[in-house]
């Protein structure tokens, strides 16, 4: 009986934290009036993009970014600057929009169709259909919080296995138990590698984009230095550290230099999430 | 000073004083013709000379409707004639006939040093005859000089040319030959412009068109040459002639008339012979010249062709006139299956072929009614030269899909058109065809397996794909990763925290099972209690029953406690055992004297108070509790 009594305890906790804290009349009515705001802001942005005001449906999505974050409104906010002419712009915020909706076959369009635009020729460019870029793309094909969810799910599937094997009556089915937890145990392991190197990608490894229309690269932080390549807007790079104003970026070629901040724009800032 | 100083700086002075005595001069500007009588297509030179002038302000033009100027060139040149310098300068138009009469060119403005001057004019004759041999009857030549070879075994003789002459030029005729001289109102003929010449051609370099030919009432096709043009040697009239095609234009006659086709004159790269003796024949020129021979291009004129084009008769139009007009107009039609299932599609193949152009004709119309499913038809179409004629064909591939059943007779296929050999309209028609259609499926389901594929998407541009516009979703927060939520951490833990205390809980439980003692001891009172609750009914009647069935109860609760036999208890001894357990006096009083209330009342049986009774079964349940409690 004391065992049984703890596993409840233990289910009321952990439900106890998915309830959401009760929130105050004041608030509500904050909340409820931004709503409404939102939705009038969301109609007008759309409204400007269908009227080919891309400059205002523009200003309006990033007004909106600051409240809400999703796939779907970084891609409307990357349209919108496509056709206002910062391609560097559209390629950071679909490249931001693909972290939430990595499958979406139009997000997937446009952005090719602005890489392609690009002065730079990057690596990623010349990859087509060989085993690499497949398995990148495969690698990529799940978001973070998806893969997080997947996880989870076997989690408890393997559970499921275990416990029927434990406590099962019947051979047959703790036989069934068994193997099924084998193939579930494998496959939780890939999943939790996977889950692994996802979230220490998102947390550790941080791209950015060129904004410049031309961006020199630096040996040093320093505009003394010598000049070891240029970049151009829309070019995407992986940030590696900081000095001052100053960031190191890598490219998939292997190049790697120093170039000023304010030339480009880090995906994970884009919205409310920075 | 030496003397050749003294020369030269006179000759100095004298140049210097030239120079400016060249402004007082009188401007004087001639026109000249290479010819005076000419034909149409035939190519000449036209010259404009200006003698006296210092500067000339804009080079003279040439504007006259009968003829069509094909380039021009300008020449300056100095001299010094008795001590005085002069200057001329000289253009030289090449022009081309268009129009037969007697046509005035000129004169021709020139403005120079300011002043507008004026050539003579001049009256050129364009007829069909051309003009009578001169020596400066070549015309349009650009080359080094006439070339000394020849096409083997030939020699060179006078005929063919429009313009006669000495030179590859003017024996080299270049005929306009069209496949018909009456024609119909949309017909299409073919117009070929073949060359034969006694010189050698060269191979190496191409025949060029100088215009573009004049074909007014015509819409033109240029039909391109199988390999480019190939010549071939023929032996005519005891000579060895070099003959080729070199253009080929397929024309359609769009209105009624007589029209003039006025083919373009064409440069000919004539090839030379190599024939050094000795390398002291050997010139400058030929010491440069090609392995293969000097190439030397002139241009050729051709004469123009007539045609006269009939309207079409309004008579004996049919409704479905298709405005084919050719010969020899031929339909066939099958079908590539005979029996077909009702879901299964079908092939109808239509083939129009004959002398004419085809390839505009649409498919026929054919009236299936409810028969058929008819997709869009597929075509595919031909056009050759059959015995320099052309010859078209057209195929239509029409799918169709019955959609009931039994023997079904297709439409004959017909095509209205105007045969111009009877110069009446006629009728190509297809044999009639039937098919079987056996019951298909239940569902009318069309085999796209069957179906041939139509056309390549074409793309016309690209751009980005439209915004989203589902505002839910647009406004929605979505998250990026679920690690830093604590929920997660806690789902993600909470079963094998179930796992383990579940596997904790069997193993206690498996431990308790194997005490049989204990568990007996633990289930004691439950057991008892029920037993007591369910003793027989209160009544007078039955109570020494009733009171057995507690004692039974309160033995059986004794038995578990000590893990022996129900049947082995007594209660009295068992009052003993009680007190060998360090029982509290109070609870044993009560025991020792309820037990032996039941056994009386067991034996003897009550006094069948009701009351009593159940007030007994009360004192029992309570008796037990306080031994479980003490035990």
């Amino acid at each position: 009986m004391k065992a049984s009594t703890t596993c409840l305890f233990a289910l009321v906790l952990v439900l106890a934290m998915a309830v959401p804290r009760p929130t105050t009349a004041a608030s509500a009515t904050v909340d409820r009036l931004r709503s409404m705001v939102d939705e009038a802001s969301l109609k007008e942005g759309n409204e400007a993009y269908r009227q080919k005001d891309y400059e205002r449906a523009l200003s309006l999505y990033r007004k909106l970014l600051e409240h809400h974050v999703n796939g779907k409104l970084l891609y409307n906010a990357g349209n919108a600057a496509f056709k206002s002419g910062k391609l560097g712009w559209a390629v950071a915020y679909w490249m931001g929009a693909e972290r939430f909706v990595p499958r979406d076959g139009d997000l997937a369009a446009n952005l090719a169709f602005a890489r392609s635009l690009r002065s730079d020729r990057v690596a990623e460019d010349r990859e087509g259909a060989s085993l690499g870029h497949l398995l990148h793309r495969a690698y990529r094909i799940l978001t973070v919080s998806e893969l997080q969810v997947l996880l989870f799910a076997m989690s408890w599937i393997l559970a499921a296995f275990v416990v029927t094997w434990i406590f099962g009556r019947s051979s047959v089915l703790r036989e069934i138990a068994l193997w099924g937890g084998v193939l579930m145990l494998i496959l939780s392991l890939a999943c939790a590698v996977w889950t692994g190197m996802r979230t220490w990608d998102f947390e550790h490894r941080q791209t950015a984009v060129v904004l410049s229309d031309s961006l020199e690269a630096h040996s040093e932080p320093s505009p003394d230095s010598t000049r070891v390549f240029v970049l151009h807007e829309g070019t995407d790079v992986t940030l590696r550290r900081r000095s001052r104003d100053w960031v190191q970026v890598s490219l998939p070629n292997g190049f790697s230099g120093w170039v000023r901040s304010e030339g480009l724009v880090e995906i994970a800032s884009l919205g409310r999430s920075s | 000073m030496t003397g050749r100083r003294k020369l030269f700086c006179l000759v100095f002075a004298l140049a210097l004083s030239s120079l400016t005595l060249l402004h007082a001069q009188g401007v004087q500007v001639t026109l000249e013709a290479s010819t005076v009588e000419t034909v149409p297509g035939q190519p000449f030179t036209l010259s404009v000379q200006v003698e006296g002038a210092g500067q000339v302000e804009e080079s003279p033009r040439i504007e006259n409707d009968a003829f069509r100027v094909l380039g021009s060139s300008k020449q300056t040149s100095l001299q010094i004639v008795n001590g005085r310098m002069s200057s001329s300068m000289t253009w030289q138009f090449t022009l081309l006939a268009d129009r037969l009469g007697d046509h005035v060119i000129g004169p021709i403005e020139v403005r120079a040093d300011g002043a507008v001057h004026r050539s003579n004019a001049l009256t050129l004759k364009v007829s069909r005859r051309g003009a009578p041999p001169t020596s400066r009857g070549r015309v349009g030549r650009s080359g080094y000089g006439p070339p000394q070879g020849g096409v083997p075994g030939s020699s060179p003789r006078g005929g063919g040319s429009t313009v006669a002459a000495t030179g590859p030029a003017h024996e080299t005729e270049i005929r306009f030959e069209v496949s018909d001289e009456e024609l119909w109102v949309g017909q299409s003929f073919l117009a070929s412009t073949r060359i034969q010449s006694p010189y050698q051609i060269s191979q190496r370099h191409r025949c060029e068109a100088v215009a573009p030919p004049r074909f007014d009432g015509f819409v033109p096709e240029e039909l391109p040459l199988p390999r480019g043009p190939a010549y071939r040697i023929e032996q005519r009239e005891g000579r060895k002639l070099l003959v080729g095609e070199l253009t080929r234009h397929l024309l359609l006659a769009t209105k009624p008339g007589t029209f003039t086709l006025q083919p373009s004159p064409m440069r000919i790269p004539f090839q030379s012979g190599r024939r050094r003796r000795s390398l002291f024949d050997m010139d400058f020129d030929s010491f440069f010249d090609s392995p293969f021979g000097r190439t030397v291009t002139e241009m050729v004129g051709a004469e123009a062709c007539e045609v006269t084009v009939r309207p079409l008769p309004s008579t004996g139009r049919p409704d479905d006139f298709s405005s084919v007009v050719g010969r020899r107009i031929r339909m066939h039609g099958s079908l590539d299956k005979k029996q077909v299932k009702t879901s299964e599609a079908v092939t109808l193949r239509l083939q129009i072929e004959g002398e004419a152009d085809l390839r505009s004709i649409k498919a026929p119309k054919l009236d299936f009614g409810e028969n058929f499913k008819v997709f869009e038809p597929k075509s595919q179409q031909k056009l050759e030269l059959r015995n320099g004629r052309i010859w078209g064909q057209k195929s239509f591939e029409i799918v169709l899909v019955p959609r009931k059943e039994g023997s079904i007779e297709l439409p004959v296929p017909r095509l209205a058109y105007f045969d111009v050999d009877t110069g009446s309209y006629a009728v190509a028609a297809g044999a009639r065809l039937s098919v079987k259609v056996l019951p298909g499926e239940k569902e009318e389901r069309i085999d796209l397996s069957t179906l041939q594929g139509g056309k390549a998407i074409r793309s016309l541009g690209q751009d980005i794909r439209f915004i989203r516009e589902d505002e839910e979703a647009l406004l929605a927060d979505a998250s990026l990763v679920r690690h830093r939520e604590p929920l997660f951490w806690g789902m993600l833990v909470l079963p094998w925290f179930l796992l383990f205390v579940g596997r904790i809980f069997g193993v206690w439980q498996a431990r308790r099972s194997a005490d049989v003692a204990g568990l007996r001891a633990s289930r004691a009172l439950r057991a008892a209690r029920k037993a007591v609750r369910a003793a027989g009914p209160v009544d007078g009647k039955e109570a020494r029953k009733f009171y057995g069935e507690l004692r039974a109860a309160l033995a059986s609760f004794l038995a578990d406690k000590f893990d022996q036999a129900a049947a082995g208890v007594v209660l009295e001894q068992a009052g003993e055992a009680l007190e060998g357990r360090g029982l509290d006096s109070p609870v044993l009083l009560h025991f020792q004297s309820l037990s032996r209330r039941l056994e009386a009342r067991a034996f003897a049986g009550g006094d069948g108070d009701e009351e009593a009774m159940e007030a007994d079964r009360r004192d029992l349940l309570a008796l037990m509790a306080e031994l479980e409690a003490k035990l």
